[in-house]
């Protein structure tokens, strides 16, 4: 009975890994390459997702070594069961902080771009007691999702960028250049938000099944993550140039908009690829509250069937974190600043800690 | 309570349990020189007559010879009584629910047992065309509403010792027959130990049809997808059962239910394996298609006329805008009219009889349609936009999962109506989580489209295409996994 045991494949996680990168990240990406790494942005986001991967390769040896740990008792394992504690309770911090800005920009792009006399809160709502509702059908939920959704959303998005490279002049990348290491230290704060679906390598190797060659498929997906996030960058350097890009907010968006398909039924096709991120928001955010239902219920031991009940917590806290910015600038600036902070401790620097008091005192074991 | 050795107290038993019921048909006679008392129940008109008259009287009278009164029941099952199935009972429930079955009971002075012997004689129609799963291509017979006759159809079909059939009375009073069959070399130990717990704790007073078995089984009640298949066609249960699924006959129901369940399953109609495998691929393209329009196109309409004409080309968005000049109502209000006017004409044409029913269908989707529309209440394009709906319906080859469609059809166009292409958005993944939630006996509702690594992906080759029958090496995922591999395809 292999759908009522609450496990995903590795396939699932690839997929869900891989829509994960394309949060509202990759709307704001390529404005923020241009103005960190100008006409080399491009070579910049390729340095920061293959850096991004290796990052992802230490998460799964280290997820094998402890194949039925989730943070909190990584945490707990490794600094003790006090400190272990409060530094759960700081990612279920960082959870909900990273699952309120992602449902705000989301919720704000909607607002300005369809539904300009809707107020947000209720567009927050809605799309907030969606990934709620997913969330409670427990993480194979949206495993499932993810699979069915990336055909949906990922192949007219292929579509749509060849269109795009096909009618685009690239004159306006040349010369290459090599970026300096300034721009480099200068635009990681921009690419942080590129690490927001490592969450996952903190909860879901318990429920993981089969997991062969595990670390490869993994650095493949975050590869190919990084090679379809560079394409977005690569391609709106070259539509716009490096000037006009840094001025844009959501170049992607507009990018798309300039492509027209002759005798299609639609009009705009940019709207209609708004889809793609209205996906990857919904499984992002259904997951992070669902991990952060896993991690207060491992954190407080409560009943696994019990589980829901953090909703009642969740769903509260994400609604008015996400209501907290005036606007979308607002959300985007605080994201900006306090991403690279969370996601370095969260996602670096206590991973690589683990795996150093791991490797001191010897622990784990390969499966 | 158990038979007595006196024959007389066991008839005041008898009587008084079927006081006034006037079809239960009591005899007591003597037989031989006057000594042996025998007193035979049956019920009327359910039992075979000749059966009786012929097999049991005629020759208990005629064949009968004189023992003593331990021996009568020896010598009436094994010298007299000539009806193949023959059985000892001992207490008075199983009196009365053999009674009541179709079986004659014959009680001897001195014995406490009786003889059950199985007369059932039901009346029947005739064994008709399939109405609800008609094919152009292929076997054109149907169930009926007798079990066995239900049970000899899918026997005639496969002709294995490994299908196997347990029998089994559910409901209180109504004690309705269910036949649970499996092929015992396929099915999944887990699934059919699921399903005998599940018929031996239903506890209600009656089934009368196989939709009451259906609902009872669903682990999710509350979804509006069916979560078992019922077919009313014998080649589609023998299909089944050769997948290693399960099939439940239901004794008075014209329809088997079919068990574990995909949501790919109820694309699949018996005829797309009996006709080239290009043709019905491009059929079953088309039916998935059919489903996603049939719930996305009111909505979708509804979102871009009013909320997004940007996204419609200029042309169009013109043409439809002619075309609601002079129209009192919104184009939610249209969409409203023209979807419960469908719907009405649906329920009519269902419960009139099939001349009545074509005819207001005709009059309608056309006479009204356009008298509608001349009359400037509804636009063309709504009706054309509600036809095609109703059209696209009635392509996919399963009524349940139809009915299904329909009220998340009225979720994404109610979503739609408030929040545009954003509510319709909501409503599709609303219900693409919901159906990614449900699981039919440990199997994903929505496998293989996820989780078909599971089963190596070779789910994939009957599901919105269908692979030539040759290349059809792999059972699908309801089969055990030892049993997986078919020799010589399909």
């Amino acid at each position: 009975m292999f759908a009522e045991n609450q496990k995903i494949s590795v396939r699932q996680l690839q997929v869900l890994l891989l829509l994960y990168y394309f949060g509202t990240t990759a709307l704001f990406l390529p404005s923020d390459a241009a103005v960190t790494g100008g006409n080399s942005g491009w070579i910049v986001t390729i340095l920061w997702g293959v850096a991004a991967s290796f990052l992802a390769v230490l998460f799964v040896y280290l997820g094998e070594k402890h194949p039925s740990y989730t943070a909190v008792e990584w945490y707990r394992r490794a600094f003790g069961r006090h400190l272990g504690t409060v530094l759960a309770l700081g990612l279920g911090g960082k959870i909900i902080f990273d699952g309120a800005m992602e449902l705000r920009l989301f919720c704000d792009i909607i607002s300005s771009s369809m539904l300009p006399r809707t107020p947000q809160w209720l567009i927050i709502a809605l799309t907030l007691f969606l990934c709620c509702l997913a969330a409670s059908y427990g993480i194979e939920c949206a495993a499932r999702s993810g699979e069915i959704l990336f055909f949906a959303v990922l192949i007219p998005l292929v579509v749509v960028l060849i269109f795009v490279a096909i009618s685009t002049n690239y004159n306006r990348l040349l010369p290459v250049q090599m970026p300096a290491f300034s721009s480099l230290r200068e635009s990681m704060p921009f690419f942080a938000p590129l690490l927001q679906g490592f969450m996952v390598f903190l909860f879901i190797f318990p429920s993981l099944e089969k997991r062969r060659h595990m670390k490869r498929r993994i650095w493949l997906t975050c590869l190919a993550a990084t090679g379809l996030m560079t394409v977005l960058v690569f391609l709106s350097l070259a539509v716009y140039g490096t000037a006009a890009l840094s001025e844009k907010l959501l170049p992607t968006l507009q990018m798309m908009e300039r492509v027209s398909f002759s005798g299609i039924f639609l009009g705009r096709q940019d709207l209609f690829l708004l889809w793609f991120w209205m996906v990857t928001t919904f499984l992002y955010v259904t997951s992070l509250i669902f991990f952060g239902q896993e991690l207060c219920s491992r954190v407080f031991q409560s009943k696994k069937n019990k589980r829901n009940l953090w909703l009642f917590l969740f769903i509260p806290l994400l609604f008015v974190v996400a209501l907290l910015p005036k606007d979308m600038a607002e959300a985007y600036w605080l994201r900006i600043r306090v991403t690279p902070w969370l996601s370095g401790i969260f996602f670096v620097a206590l991973p690589v800690l683990m795996l150093f008091i791991d490797t001191v005192k010897g622990r784990g074991g390969h499966e | 309570m158990q038979i007595s050795k006196n024959l007389s107290e066991n008839m005041i038993a008898i009587k008084e349990t079927f006081r006034d019921c006037g079809d239960v048909i009591m005899r007591e006679f003597v037989v031989g020189s006057g000594k042996s008392r025998i007193f035979m129940i049956f019920t009327d008109n359910i039992v075979d007559s000749d059966t009786i008259h012929e097999f049991i009287m005629t020759n208990l009278m005629g064949l009968y010879k004189e023992c003593d009164e331990s021996g009568l029941l020896k010598v009436l099952m094994e010298d007299i009584i000539a009806v193949g199935e023959v059985g000892k009972i001992d207490t008075l429930q199983q009196v009365v629910d053999g009674v009541l079955l179709g079986d004659t009971v014959l009680f001897m002075e001195g014995n406490e047992f009786a003889l059950q012997v199985s007369t059932k004689g039901f009346p029947s129609r005739g064994v008709s065309q399939a109405q609800t799963e008609v094919v152009v291509l292929g076997p054109k017979d149907a169930f009926l509403e007798v079990m066995a006759t239900n049970i000899v159809l899918i026997r005639r079909r496969i002709r294995d010792s490994n299908l196997k059939l347990k029998r089994k009375k559910i409901g209180r009073r109504s004690k309705t027959d269910v036949a649970l069959m499996y092929m015992e070399d396929l099915v999944r130990p887990e699934t059919l130990r699921i399903v005998e717990k599940q018929l031996d704790r239903m506890n209600l007073d009656a089934i009368l049809d196989s939709g009451y078995v259906e609902q009872l089984m669903e682990k999710h009640w509350s979804s509006p997808f069916p979560q078992l298949q019922m077919t009313e066609r014998p080649d589609k249960a023998a299909s089944a059962l050769l997948e290693g699924r399960v099939v439940l006959v239901v004794d008075n129901t014209p329809v088997v239910v079919m068990l574990p369940v995909t949501l790919n399953v109820f694309f699949q109609a018996a005829e797309d394996y009996y006709d080239r495998w290009a043709i019905m691929s491009f059929i079953r393209t088309i039916r998935y298609i059919a489903a996603m329009v049939a719930i996305a196109l009111p909505g979708l309409y509804i979102a871009l006329s009013v909320y997004h004409p940007e996204l419609i080309p200029t042309a169009l968005a013109i043409k439809i805008a002619a075309t609601r000049q002079n129209i009192p109502f919104t184009v939610v209000g249209e969409v409203v009219i023209m979807e419960l006017a469908f719907e009405l004409l649906r329920e009519a044409g269902i419960r009139l009889p099939s001349p009545v029913s074509s005819t207001i269908g005709i009059v309608g989707g056309i006479i009204i349609g356009s008298a509608a529309v001349e009359a400037g209440i509804v636009s063309p394009t709504v009706v054309i936009v509600s036809a095609l709906t109703g059209i696209c319906s009635f392509v996919i080859p399963n009524v349940a999962l139809v009915s299904g469609l329909r009220l998340c059809k009225y979720l994404a166009f109610l979503l739609s109506a408030v929040l545009g292409l954003f509510g319709l958005w909501v409503a599709l993944l609303f219900i693409l989580a919901h159906l990614c939630s449900l699981t039919s006996y440990g199997i994903p509702f929505m496998y293989p489209f996820c989780s078909a690594s599971v089963n190596d992906d070779v789910d994939w080759e009957d599901t919105v295409f269908r692979m030539p029958l040759n290349k059809m090496k792999r059972r699908p995922i309801f089969t055990k996994p030892s049993a997986r591999g078919r020799k010589g395809g399909a």
